[in-house]
């Protein structure tokens, strides 16, 4: 590689890096998300400043207009192996899972006419939609449910139900 | 005693075979969700709805590409070409401008998975893809040019930085401070390990545990300021630290991907004490 392609993708490096520590400042952080389409400037604050205390747990149920139902929970098979330290591919189902609920719940105090149309609500609902195609019924509805383990002493809450749905 | 010399070939090889390992072992997990439909319409990770998300890439040209790309079966082609990538860079190593080539085309990929699914993305994913594009850099520059050092200067600069922020925002946390963090995260399913809350139940340890964390991340990016056999101090914590989170919260590949940029740490720490 010549010279100047070379300072041209040091260059490109060194303006990574800059956004990589800009995207701390409240001034350019939005901006930075925004333009970001290639998701390359990364978000370093590990289990920071809140720690995961949460465990969290998705319900749904289907219904009619004249017969009610069970709640149901989605099973995401057994907990972590002793060779998850080696292989744990899913890990990545139980962070997803454990992402669209804490934006959900973190963002339940607006109204939920506008979360409907949040990325994710239309997620886990596509989701529970899909788990109950061969059941009889109207209506999908969906719930999160969470444990703080050591604040409440293992008691389930529920953190946010969502409108009904079609079924589709 | 503490001649722990290593040279920038050597530390460049050995980084770039766990960067491959790593993108291995994460491409092999993909590819086993990927079987099981855990990328399928009818999950979570359902790109049908997931391009709907703001952003320009989602829209336009790029949306059409990636659409291709992200169907029923390109995802797992995408795989796939990685994983043929992660061999064929294998048998560059050694030859420059090829294993560039390669390193930049796996480089594209992980950005590009990256995109497929913003939900369940962490650390490991954000590192690797900083490694790559550090390690592109180095080999395309080639071994004549001193811009080369640039690559391994931004692997460096990075990882330091994510230590760092991660230290700040946990001394900005009252929970942190307090020493309950570590209680707290033990104490649930998804990151935790129930069994082992009776260690944390003792006050001074998680306390102690806490700060340990906070204090190490904080003060990460001064081990260039330190002298040479104190400064490697800061790594063995580092693995320590990996291998813990690896072991207790199964955070496989979180630990590879950052452990993978530990052997240009220990030839820059090398490099700047020849200079002192």
């Amino acid at each position: 590689m010549n010279d100047y392609m070379a300072l041209v993708l040091a260059g490109m490096l060194g303006c990574w890096f800059l956004f990589s520590v800009l995207k701390y400042f409240s001034f350019a952080q939005d901006w930075i998300i925004a333009k970001d389409g290639l998701q390359l400037v990364p978000t370093w604050n590990f289990f920071a400043p809140e720690p995961n205390k949460t465990d969290y747990y998705l319900y749904y149920r289907v219904f009619s207009e004249h017969s009610d139902s069970c709640w149901r929970s989605v099973s995401f098979g057994q907990g972590r192996k002793w060779y998850a330290f080696l292989w744990n591919p899913n890990r990545r189902d139980r962070k997803s899972l454990f992402d669209l609920c804490q934006m959900l719940v973190s963002t339940s105090s607006t109204k939920q006419d506008e979360l409907v149309y949040s990325m994710p609500y239309l997620l886990l609902l596509n989701h529970v939609n899909h788990l109950c195609t061969n059941d009889i019924g109207e209506y999908v509805q969906f719930a999160i449910g969470r444990i703080v383990p050591i604040e409440d002493e293992g008691r389930l809450s529920i953190a946010f139900i969502s409108n009904s749905h079609l079924l589709t | 005693m503490w001649n722990i010399f290593i040279s920038e070939e050597k530390a460049v090889w050995i980084t770039t075979a766990m960067v491959l390992c790593t993108a291995f072992f994460m491409s092999i997990e993909y590819l086993f969700s990927w079987k099981r439909g855990k990328f399928s319409e009818e999950t979570f990770f359902a790109w049908s709805v997931t391009q709907s998300r703001p952003g320009w890439i989602y829209r336009g040209w790029s949306l059409g590409v990636l659409n291709r790309l992200f169907d029923k079966n390109g995802f797992g082609l995408l795989i796939g070409t990685r994983l043929l990538l992660i061999a064929l860079a294998f048998a560059c190593m050694g030859k420059s401008a090829y294993l560039g080539s390669c390193l930049a085309l796996l480089s594209g990929i992980s950005c590009l998975l990256n995109i497929r699914h913003f939900q369940g993305k962490d650390g490991a994913d954000e590192s690797l893809t900083v490694l790559l594009f550090g390690l592109t850099a180095y080999y395309l520059i080639g071994p004549t040019l001193s811009l080369r050092f640039v690559g391994i200067a931004f692997i460096i600069a990075q990882i330091s930085l994510s230590y760092f922020i991660s230290g700040y925002y946990k001394i900005k946390s009252k929970t942190w401070r307090s020493g309950r963090a570590i209680q707290h995260v033990l104490a649930t399913k998804i990151y935790g390990q129930p069994s082992l809350g009776f260690l944390m139940k003792n006050r001074y340890l998680s306390c102690l545990t806490c700060w340990t964390i906070v204090l190490w991340e904080l003060t990460f990016p001064i081990i260039f300021l330190v002298a040479v056999p104190l400064s490697f101090s800061w790594l063995v914590m580092g693995v320590a630290f990996h291998l813990a989170m690896a072991f207790i919260m199964g955070l496989n590949t979180f630990m590879m991907s950052f452990l993978s940029s530990y052997p240009l740490f220990f030839f820059a720490l090398y490099y700047l004490s020849i200079g002192r």
